[in-house]
């Protein structure tokens, strides 16, 4: 078989996506037609589309959704920072690995979730339990992330540093972040998922404000169509971000 | 598990998720730290045994 050129194979994928979407909005609108399901538990692509432009029109969601992006920031930038400095102490240093990797790898999969009534009696019922519940949702992928990128920077480029009596601040700052700006930047990629997760589960379960609480806000007064137009946006916000993180990776490179 | 816990954690319907959830709300402390604390025990349960089986696996390929 010849592999075509590479524009070409790029055209190829795009059609392919196009038509997978076609065919999943397709597939949607013959649901909402045919009833099989309750009324209005799949609405028509249009009320979704009517719905989406008076969300996007209203100035609470925005309120709403400063709320939600303040939380995971800020949530990412602790979580993101303990785990940087977790995994780089791992990584670094065989005795710490020794002790915490395994622990490391076996609290990473826990859901995270059941944390969430700690957080509340620790943090209280505001935008703070939310935060802890993003940073510890990212720490764990961050960390381990770290850890292995720390792992893999050339021998020789250590060698350097230390020949040249680098301070450890020097060492971590001009050799061990630029050379494992890769496996943090795929770090930071999956701790922001599961940080929007984590955000998101603890905004739907207690809150007043944010995304979360809008979606469940709306299933709650069976308001289908904004709520599937919430999760639009969030799906598209959600992806420009990760997007925008890979991007970033591949420029800096 | 992430997600089976979760969605029993949002919504009520029986399962650990909702055991700590209501333990946390009648502020029982310790027994909804016992029940954290078997989830995260179960989760590393289940990490080392499909590890195990992983390894076995590709041994035996």
């Amino acid at each position: 078989m010849s592999a075509g050129t590479p524009s070409s194979d790029t055209r190829q994928v795009w059609l392919l996506r196009g038509a997978i979407v076609a065919l999943v909005l397709l597939g949607w609108e013959a649901l909402a037609a045919s009833g099989w399901l309750f009324r209005d538990v799949v609405p028509s692509l249009a009320a979704i589309a009517r719905a989406l432009v008076r969300l996007l029109g209203n100035p609470e969601f925005y309120t709403n959704l400063a709320a939600t992006a303040g939380e995971i920031g800020v949530g990412l930038a602790i979580g993101g920072v303990c785990g940087l400095a977790a995994g780089i102490a791992i990584g670094a240093n065989r005795f710490v690995a020794g002790a915490y990797e395994a622990l490391l790898h076996y609290l990473g999969p826990t859901p995270k979730i059941i944390f969430f009534p700690v957080m509340i009696m620790w943090f209280g019922v505001g935008a703070g339990s939310k935060m802890a519940m993003a940073a510890i949702s990212c720490f764990f992928p961050i960390a381990i992330s770290a850890a292995a990128g720390m792992r893999g920077i050339d021998r020789v480029l250590i060698r350097v540093g230390r020949s040249f009596r680098a301070r450890p601040w020097q060492m971590v700052t001009k050799i061990y972040l630029p050379a494992m700006r890769a496996p943090v930047l795929t770090g930071v990629r999956l701790g922001l998922g599961v940080a929007i997760i984590g955000t998101l589960l603890a905004e739907t379960k207690l809150s007043n404000r944010g995304i979360g609480f809008l979606i469940i806000q709306a299933y709650s007064t069976f308001d289908m169509p904004r709520m599937y137009a919430l999760l639009i946006v969030l799906f598209v916000l959600a992806i420009g971000l990760n997007t925008l993180i890979g991007r970033f990776g591949r420029h800096s490179r | 598990m992430i997600n089976i816990v979760g969605v029993e954690f949002l919504i009520n319907f029986g399962g650990l998720g909702q055991l700590i959830n209501d333990l946390a709300e009648r502020y029982d402390l310790p027994a909804t730290y016992a029940a954290i604390f078997f989830v995260v025990l179960v989760s590393v349960v289940f990490f080392v045994v499909t590890e195990r089986l992983e390894r076995w696996a590709q041994r035996s390929a």
